[in-house]
């Protein structure tokens, strides 16, 4: 067993300088790591060009929407449904909400059904029967002036929008952020 | 100081600085990346103003203005604000384009406007399709032809039979003609984008070998295998206009758009014609 | 009291503990030892606790326990060696890094690299840093070489550490070269179709040694595949061994050489036993070395930002189209130059071979025993030699030398360069005024009366336009030449520049002409 050497002095020993500069040194490496992690994490985050599916996605003018009620329309590439009810215009996600399969409209039945343990949803995505714990995702949906391009409306909630009364008027979903259906009794 | 004590004086020092320099580097980050960004469309556009330039300026026109019953003008307002509605196109702009260019046309969309000649109305340009081009440059030409969206003026294309047509008659009388008239309707019709500027049809002019056409029209009447009905000169060139497949030059094939005489006035015909002839 | 006491005893057990934990995560160094290595004091106990981390230690088991002296007198190895790991470092962890974006395939690595510098924070200062790097390591190898070479420490014992460093030196090269391709752009494209051309050359096996390396008869998807794992795979794999064993041999058998006046007898022996004191590596070595490495990060990020080095990045690469001025990267213009002297198999592949035979035998070929300079006049003046020549090798790699270009084309390519930024292309867009410039016609000055400020760098260049044609005129290489520059309004941000150089050659008018688009937001690339 190694002997240990007896201490100078008992009691706390000052700091002389090399230990203090070895400290520093240590303070700023440290530093230098923080900004390092910083970088690589900025770097790693991936980001997403308009219109890719994790991005901001252009749906096209208040004009080319479906009726009110009508069956939702279909956005594949970004697995997007738009629906639009009497209380507004919602950006559906396709990911059910119970594991993770793409559900269906039903042009019959006149509601969302998914095929793999059966949950349905209503037009609005509110939940109805299934295995599944919460009604279906959205996005945030904002409509915006396309002359000014200028924010007229925006649902950050995940709540129907009401659209505003012009017809040229450019629906725009941000893939990018989703909020979560509220979970059922 | 001893060496030591200096070394990590001095390294304290580096890595301070380093890390400032990073961190003045990182907020700037962003408005670097869309000063590049925004340089990377300007090549884009460049790349695409040469390729545009080489591939497809003989018949849609170097500034895009379109061969009137040849090829339509995409330097137009009417292309940018209600061609995708025209043609039913459910995606952009940038799609059709590219989509057009990539697969070619097999015929014409607007026949009684553009008839041209033969199939396909347009080639393929995408490698994929058999032609030339990456997908790179596909969109490279897009971004160009999409940079005249914020200029394009409207314009005017003659939508039908016009007034006092020359028709398909080549022992019509004409007009006196005008041959200062007919070298400026030559480059506005488009017959100088395919008899002057490129090979596609019998050069007009006088070249290694070759008389001017003025000249020839009188030699090509009285060639054995003249296959027309012309008994002159004049009529020899007029025939060539409106019933351009009577009577084929060897080498060349039937390209010409079949309907000017339906689309050109007697006296641009002759204003045409006396220019050709003055051309020896 | 009893509680006092209590607490005592508690204290010093969990002292004990932490200090155990300690111990077995520093390979035997407890708490007051570590405090004296920070304090720059003797170690606290007996034996030396630092030496035991030496072979306990994985991380600390290369490193040596100790220098001698004079092996570490700066101006003896200019830590030469130490850098260039320190860059091969680097290189692996931005290369790692930049690996998250990049695609290996001609259709997409383009646009990846693209991403890369406008979607990617960072993105452009790591690919920066990886390229500088690059150049870094390959410099440093060389003289690292170099150094080796004139101490003379590739001898005796030290034979078959030079050899290990002579693969590294081709190891390092290749990587260079292999990642050189990457980027897909007419740069990256057509230097390396030249560089694999010289496969073609071998005797023999030239046809299958070319299909190897490329894959296919020419450079396309499969070369860049096979590059690219070249690049990232197996050679940095290579490379770890073999910088293993090479330092492993430094580092364990026989050491950082002394400079050879210590070991040659010239000094009196009291100054050689001061040589031969031993210097622990922990802490003052240590300390040092981060020092090194903090100084060779704060060297890359300067380079980067202060002093500007970017990566570059030309257009595309087009395999139909082998742009004007293509060379191969720096670190192969001698081979260039050796090309321009002679038969391609000759200087490409045999008088090469013959070098790397000759390197590789130094140790056996050199039968003088001694490492001073003085006393090996022949190997330094070989060695001055060899720099040398490879200087000039490489100036005559460049294409300025020896390659005849005509005087239009030359002139015009100056100007107005088919690949980067030249004069025309920094012309900032609102001075591109329309019209039509003819040389000896047109005066230089005052050429934009309409415009605010003028137009000096459109004067600027239409001057040298004037000057440049003038001056071959006189030099006969263009008889009765004129020329003429033409702008044009393309679109509403977009000018056409037409070049055209007229001149007559053996009673025939001839035209050179060429034209670029330039749009407004091209910017100072």
């Amino acid at each position: 067993m190694a002997k240990e050497t007896a201490p100078a002095a008992e009691g706390k020993v000052q700091v002389n300088r090399r230990e203090f500069l070895n400290l520093a040194w240590l303070a700023s490496l440290g530093f230098l790591t923080v900004n390092v992690a910083g970088i690589t994490y900025l770097f790693a985050m991936p980001r997403f060009e308009e219109g890719e599916f994790g991005g901001l996605y252009t749906v096209g003018s208040a004009s080319e929407l479906p009726e009110v009620n009508a069956a939702p329309q279909n956005h594949p590439k970004v697995k997007l449904w738009i629906s639009n009810t009497d209380k507004g215009v919602t950006a559906l996600y396709k990911v059910c909400t119970h594991l993770g399969c793409l559900y269906n409209w039903s042009d019959q039945d006149e509601i969302f059904a998914c095929p793999c343990h059966g949950s349905q949803f209503s037009l609005d995505g509110e939940f109805i029967q299934g295995p599944a714990p919460r009604s279906l995702d959205r996005f945030v949906l904002r409509v915006v002036d396309p002359e000014t391009n200028q924010v007229l409306a925006q649902a950050d909630n995940g709540e129907p929008l009401q659209l505003p009364d012009n017809p040229n008027a450019v629906i725009q979903v941000d893939t990018g952020q989703r909020i979560q259906g509220q979970a059922h009794a | 100081m001893s060496r030591v004590n200096i070394e990590i004086f001095l390294g304290i020092l580096l890595v301070l600085i380093t890390s400032s320099l990073v961190l003045v580097y990182g907020i700037n980050e962003e408005e670097r990346m869309a000063e590049y960004s925004a340089w990377e469309k300007a090549r884009s556009i460049e790349v695409g103003a040469e390729l545009f330039s080489a591939q497809c300026s003989r018949c849609h026109g170097t500034q895009g203005l379109g061969i009137q019953g040849l090829c339509p003008p995409l330097n137009d307002r009417n292309f940018f604000d209600s061609r995708l509605v025209e043609v039913a196109w459910s995606g952009t702009l940038e799609d059709y384009i590219v989509s057009t260019v990539s697969s070619g046309r097999l015929a014409s969309t607007r026949p009684q406007l553009y008839p041209g000649e033969g199939t396909p109305a347009m080639p393929s340009f995408h490698e994929n399709y058999g032609g030339p081009l990456r997908e790179d440059q596909v969109r490279n030409i897009a971004a160009f032809i999409l940079n005249w969206e914020e200029t394009a003026q409207l314009i005017e294309v003659a939508t039908g039979p016009v007034e006092d047509a020359v028709g398909t008659d080549i022992t019509v009388e004409l007009p006196e003609g005008d041959a200062v008239n007919g070298e400026a309707l030559a480059v506005s019709i488009g017959c100088a984008a395919c008899h002057i500027q490129a090979p596609t049809g019998p050069a007009w002019l006088a070249d290694s070998g070759q008389v001017g056409i003025g000249e020839r029209a009188a030699q090509r009447i009285a060639d054995p295998d003249y296959t027309g009905n012309a008994q002159t000169a004049e009529q020899y060139l007029l025939e060539s206009i409106v019933m351009s497949g009577v009577y084929l030059v060897p080498d060349y094939q039937d390209l010409m758009p079949n309907n000017y005489g339906e689309t050109l006035a007697k006296q641009d015909v002759a204003d045409l014609i006396a220019y050709m002839l003055t051309l020896k | 009291m009893l509680r006092n006491a209590n607490l005592q005893d508690l204290r010093k057990k969990i002292g004990g503990m932490i200090d155990q934990r300690v111990r077995a995560i520093t390979a035997g160094l407890g708490l007051n030892e570590l405090r004296a290595l920070v304090r720059g004091e003797p170690p606290t106990e007996k034996p030396n606790p630092r030496y035991k981390v030496h072979t306990t230690s994985f991380l600390f088991h290369i490193r040596p326990r100790y220098y001698e002296k004079g092996s570490t007198i700066f101006a003896h190895t200019f830590r030469l060696g130490f850098f260039t790991s320190f860059f091969f470092f680097v290189e692996v962890i931005t290369g790692l890094i930049l690996m998250v974006y990049y695609t290996p395939s001609p259709s997409e690595a383009y646009n990846s690299i693209l991403k890369l510098m406008t979607n990617v924070p960072f993105g452009q200062m790591l690919r920066d840093i990886h390229r500088l790097g690059a150049e870094g390591m390959v410099i440093f190898t060389v003289l690292h070489m170099l150094r080796t070479y004139l101490t003379g420490s590739y001898k005796k014992e030290r034979s078959f550490t030079w050899l290990t460093g002579l693969v590294l030196l081709g190891i390092t090269l290749v990587l260079s070269f292999s990642g050189y391709l990457l980027p897909w752009d007419q740069l990256a494209y057509w230097a390396v179709t030249i560089g694999t051309s010289m496969f073609e050359a071998a005797p023999l096996i030239g046809n299958e040694l070319n299909l190897l390396a490329r894959g296919a008869p020419d450079i396309a998807a499969n070369g860049l595949l096979r590059f690219y794992l070249l690049h990232v795979v197996l050679l940095p794999f290579a490379a770890v061994l073999v910088i293993s064993i090479h330092y492993y041999k430094v580092s364990r058998e026989h050491g950082i050489s002394l400079p050879a006046k210590f070991v040659e007898g010239e000094v009196p022996p009291a100054v050689t036993k001061e040589a031969k004191t031993r210097v622990d590596f922990l802490p003052d070595l240590l300390t040092h070395e981060v020092f090194l490495t903090a100084l060779g990060l704060f060297a890359l990020v300067l380079g980067v930002t202060i002093f500007g080095y970017h990566a570059p990045l030309e257009s595309v690469a087009n395999p139909q189209v082998t742009p004007l001025d293509t060379k191969a990267p720096w670190y192969f213009w001698w081979l260039q130059g050796m090309l321009k002297l002679g038969d391609k198999t000759l200087m490409g592949i045999i008088l090469p071979t013959i070098i790397v035979a000759i390197l590789v035998g130094l140790p056996y070929i050199d039968r003088n025993p001694h490492r001073s300079l003085y006393k090996r006049p022949l190997a330094v003046a070989v060695g001055v030699l060899a720099v040398l020549a490879l200087v000039v090798l490489s100036y005559m790699g460049l294409p300025e030398f020896g390659i005849k270009t005509s005087a239009a084309t030359r002139i015009v390519q100056d100007l107005a360069p088919q690949e980067g930024a030249g004069p025309v292309h920094k012309i900032p867009f609102t001075q591109l005024q329309a019209g039509v410039y003819e040389i000896n016609q047109t005066p230089t000055r005052n050429l934009c009366p309409d415009i605010d400020y003028g137009c000096p760098e459109l004067e600027s260049v239409f001057g040298s336009y004037t000057q440049w044609v003038n001056a071959a005129v006189e030099r006969g290489d263009l008889p009765d030449g004129t020329g003429v520059m033409l702008i044009e309004d393309w679109q509403q941000d977009l000018k056409k520049v037409t070049f055209r150089i007229i001149w007559e050659e053996d009673n025939l008018a001839k035209t050179y002409e060429h034209h670029l688009f330039l749009h407004q937001d091209r910017g100072s690339e």
